[in-house]
């Protein structure tokens, strides 16, 4: 299968929910990311992974690498999973989630910058028309705004980006500050950063799962394969940029999770586990970049868990999801902020020290959810299979921290691992 | 063609995109964007850049009502009209017109800093065409930073795709119109957008009226 085919897919379910919508059948509704998601196992990888800014010999022609068919197969998966457990579908996210698919697996499937960042943008305004549609409010607004800036700084970056040289001219400063400036928006890092957090509360899980899963872990790894075949003066920037934006996006999240009641208290998790996967990535240490997608993994199983409002039904599995997030040894986000606190203490010790503030926020946000004061009231039930389904999904969360490093490395390949 | 003259065109249409409003501002702003960059585009694209990125644009002209038309014979639901400001910010001396008015002038200073010190493509010497794709860009940016209404969003993303796209043949020469076209696509997907979501949610002027 070739990666065309696979974009195919992607658009051929989301018609397909569109057609078949009114049945609201939530296992098609599931079916559809799950399947494209699969798909991408069939797809042939090219090694090694040429990325998004490859030579001119790649042209306009698409090539996956080890790392995206890995990406596209787990986001698939983590997205059919968050629609099983939703409480309840319009329809509409389907169509949402399989739009944000096919862009996403254009942009890791992209061997030019510009049709990575035109990806990234369709992605973006597919995300964002959905919100402002279902949830019209100054923090959705918000997210068409800022996120939409954050799409059209990569593509000006697209045009700066294969002339940038090794010297530190304006074109090269231009195209470093453009990526940065674009990925920091997209990943909702500080101070681009306020349009995330707002919308977790405003909007139903099943819609901003797309972004937390699919297309918030693209941007983080097209960030991993862009960052070592930049000329130092945009390499640099960029880098520096990832790391203190993330290093002070995650001590801000963690300090506001902490303070944040439910539903907003895992969006402000995951947007500060976020910030700490791309500080890893700005240290451009090996250990920071496996804990970027180890915490990447993590919340692939947390969210759809953790992304819905909490339910009486599924209560028992959602606080072993919050288990697993709480940071606590052998749990995977301990491994996952561990590794990125070495990569920190080898990059700065203010950074560090951030970090280990931010570790230990999370972790007083996890105590809390665990300790109760969120216990849902609602007498939602839930149907017998998504009970086993909520288990599976937690128990296999908890068991992505008994083998982190072995896990990650054989969902994203050995590429992410160093 | 000259580049100050091509500079001066692609001024004259980021104006346009700054400023115009209301229902049919998509398709409205895609065709004069996209004729007012056909020059730029062919000073490096030749011909079939022009042609393309003035494709894109008449697409998206054309797209916007007749997508408007089927969505609204398609039957009206409730939702949100793309045309509505999510946000109405009170009452102020100067409107949400004269704020992007202001911010299209700064835009200029901008654009023209970056035609002058800013290197684009191998010969580097389409100044003209790179303040145009500059500006256009910029305005685009301004009417996603300034938007009050899913209309703003869309006029934004089919500015930014039409600037894209132009200075992505600046830069890679004429082999590199079908990535340019990939990012000149985005200008039809905002008019269809724009063109369903106004045709299924916007209320008839009657009902307006009534209510």
């Amino acid at each position: 299968m070739t990666p065309i085919l696979l974009v195919a897919v992607w658009v051929a379910g989301g018609a397909v929910a569109l057609l078949l919508g009114p049945l609201r059948a939530r296992w098609l509704a599931a079916a559809v990311p799950a399947v494209a998601g699969l798909c991408a196992l069939a797809v042939s990888t090219v090694s090694p992974w040429p990325g998004p800014d490859a030579s001119a010999h790649y042209g306009a022609s698409l090539a996956l690498g080890r790392p995206a068919a890995g990406l596209l197969v787990a986001g698939g998966l983590a997205l059919a999973l968050t629609l099983a457990l939703a409480p309840r579908l319009d329809g509409g996210e389907v169509l949402t989630a399989c739009a944000a698919g096919a862009a996403c697996a254009v942009a890791l499937a992209a061997t030019v910058p510009i049709v990575w960042s035109v990806a990234l943008a369709v992605a973006v305004a597919t995300l964002t028309v959905r919100w402002i549609t279902t949830a019209p409010h100054r923090a959705t607004l918000a997210a068409g705004r800022i996120a939409g800036l954050g799409a059209a700084a990569l593509i000006a970056a697209a045009a700066f980006l294969p002339g940038a040289g090794p010297s530190l001219d304006a074109r090269t400063a231009l195209a470093g500050g453009c990526l940065a400036a674009g990925v920091s928006a997209l990943l909702a890092l500080v101070p681009l950063g306020g349009w995330a957090a707002a919308s977790t509360g405003m909007v139903r899980g099943a819609d901003l799962a797309p972004w937390a899963l699919l297309v918030a872990p693209t941007v983080l790894l097209g960030a991993t394969v862009l960052l070592p075949g930049l000329p130092p003066g945009a390499r640099n920037p960029f880098a520096n940029v990832l790391l203190s934006m993330g290093v002070v996006s995650a001590l801000w999240g963690g300090l506001m999770a902490l303070r944040s009641a439910e539903p907003a208290r895992y969006g402000r998790v995951l947007i500060a586990d976020l910030a700490l996967a791309a500080a890893g990535l700005g240290s451009t240490h090996t250990a920071g970049r496996l804990g970027c997608f180890v915490l990447v993994l993590t919340h692939m199983g947390a969210g759809p868990l953790l992304l819905h409002h909490a339910r009486s039904a599924l209560d028992r599995q959602r606080r072993l999801a919050w288990l697993s997030l709480s940071g606590l040894p052998p749990t995977p986000a301990f491994w996952g902020r561990y590794l990125v606190l070495l990569s920190l203490a080898a990059a700065n010790g203010t950074a560090l020290l951030a970090g280990l503030v931010t570790s230990a926020a999370l972790m007083g946000t996890a105590a809390r959810a665990l300790a109760g004061g969120w216990r849902p009231l609602d007498g939602l039930p839930a149907a017998p299979a998504t009970r086993v389904l909520a288990w599976t999904v937690a128990l296999g969360l908890l068991g992505l921290g008994l083998a982190p490093a072995w896990l990650t490395t054989g969902v994203f390949g050995s590429a992410v691992g160093g | 063609m000259s580049q100050t003259l091509i500079a001066a065109i692609g001024f004259l249409g980021g104006v346009v995109a700054a400023l115009v409003d209301g229902h049919r501002a998509v398709g409205t702003a895609a065709l004069i964007v996209a004729i007012t960059l056909a020059p730029a585009a062919a000073s490096v694209g030749g011909l079939p850049g022009a042609a393309m990125v003035g494709g894109a644009g008449l697409t998206a002209a054309l797209l916007d009502p007749a997508v408007a038309w089927c969505a609204a014979r398609a039957g009206r639901v409730s939702g949100l009209d793309p045309l509505v400001p999510v946000v109405a910010p009170r009452e102020a001396l100067f409107g949400p017109r004269s704020i992007r008015a202001a911010a299209a002038g700064l835009a200029l200073v901008a654009a023209s800093w970056v035609s002058l010190n800013v290197l684009v493509g191998p010969a580097g010497s389409a100044q003209g065409a790179v303040f145009a794709a500059a500006y256009t860009w910029l305005v685009g940016v301004m009417r996603l930073i300034r938007a009050r209404a899913l209309e703003d969003l869309l006029v934004g993303a089919a500015t930014i795709a039409l600037a894209g796209a132009v200075a992505w043949i600046l830069e890679a020469g004429p082999s590199a119109l079908p990535e340019a076209m990939v990012a000149a696509g985005l200008t039809p997907a905002a008019a269809v957008t724009a063109g369903w979501l106004r045709g299924r949610h916007h209320r008839p002027a009657g009902v307006e009226a009534a209510g």
